[in-house]
């Protein structure tokens, strides 16, 4: 496979793409999302993670999206349909995994993305402004 | 019982004090994931039905993250487990970088590295772009680079560096040509 390098500007700095590291991009989606309006449903907040995840890919690497396989391509992935999880208490939520995180969409499109062990790492209510366990 | 289920009754037959999780999908054609911890030791176990196992033992993977290693049955996953596990091993995120990005990353244009391998650039764009090399052609090129060759093979149990023997012939300045 043959790439093509490019230099991305990253605030202050002019970095070839590939050393943009992880949790920086990371970061990048997490402001994106919070700057986005709110979502109004799940559909929409699934899309706008989806959409914000691999724009921010698309822009800050040069990995191809190829979400098929493994994954092991060193590109972060948004959760995908195939990993829905359980959420018997929860009628209204949706949980989404991925390795180490859980991913979950309110019908009113609040979102919450916390690691496995339950600690929240980013939220955002729905339109309605109401979070994700308070639909 | 399913594989993921297979997997995880063979290693509680192993660990005692091992703490399970399991994170099944709605439907179970989906993928499947398993927390472990053996005395505060993690591991992350993945199943994709159709692909085999994925499995990863670090702290700081980011949201979005695939797994780090991947297995393609029960039995090999299961010992790369009870290795991780046993030994408080971490797994390390693959990482995979073409040649051509490479030499870019050390800011070096075909035309300088053909000038250190004493080469034709044209050697250098062939090099980049075949699909299949000689070790030491890459070797000749990565030590040119200002880089040193490894070469590690992955196992179920472990990874072993493998030793490389010393090259005798002195075409080492022209290996990007060779294999033409």
């Amino acid at each position: 496979m043959i790439f093509t390098l490019r230099y991305i500007q990253y605030k202050e700095y002019t970095v070839p793409s590939e050393q943009i590291p992880k949790a920086i991009r990371l970061e990048e989606f997490y402001r994106r999302l919070t700057a986005t309006p709110p979502a109004s449903d799940f559909e929409s907040a699934f899309k706008l993670i989806e959409s914000t995840l691999n724009e921010v890919e698309d822009e800050l690497t040069e990995i191809p999206f190829d979400p098929s396989q493994w994954q092991l391509d060193g590109r972060l992935y948004p959760p995908q349909a195939d990993a829905e999880t359980a959420l018997p208490d929860w009628p209204s939520v949706r949980r989404f995994r991925v390795r180490r995180h859980h991913t979950n969409i309110a019908a009113n499109g609040a979102i919450e993305i916390a690691t496995v062990t339950g600690s929240i790492e980013w939220s955002k209510p729905g339109n309605d402004g109401k979070g994700v366990w308070e639909t | 019982m399913n594989l993921i289920e297979e997997l995880l009754e063979t290693l509680r037959g192993q660990f005692t004090d091992l703490r399970v999780m399991m994170d099944p999908p709605l439907n179970a054609a989906g993928v499947w994931w398993a927390d472990l911890n053996l005395n505060g030791h993690p591991a992350t176990v993945e199943w994709r039905p159709s692909l085999g196992f994925g499995v990863s033992s670090s702290d700081d993977s980011v949201f979005g993250q695939g797994s780090d290693e991947v297995y393609p049955d029960v039995e090999s996953a299961s010992r790369r487990l009870y290795a991780l596990l046993m030994g408080r091993e971490r797994t390390q995120p693959p990482t995979e970088i073409a040649l051509a990005k490479l030499r870019k990353v050390k800011s070096m244009s075909q035309e300088d590295l053909a000038e250190r391998l004493q080469v034709k650039q044209a050697a250098i764009s062939r090099l980049e772009n075949r699909p299949d090399s000689r070790i030491s052609t890459i070797r000749a090129t990565i030590e040119a680079l200002g880089g040193e060759l490894e070469l590690r093979a992955r196992f179920p149990d472990g990874v072993y560096t493998l030793e490389q023997p010393e090259i005798q012939n002195p075409r080492r300045k022209t290996a990007p040509s060779q294999g033409k």
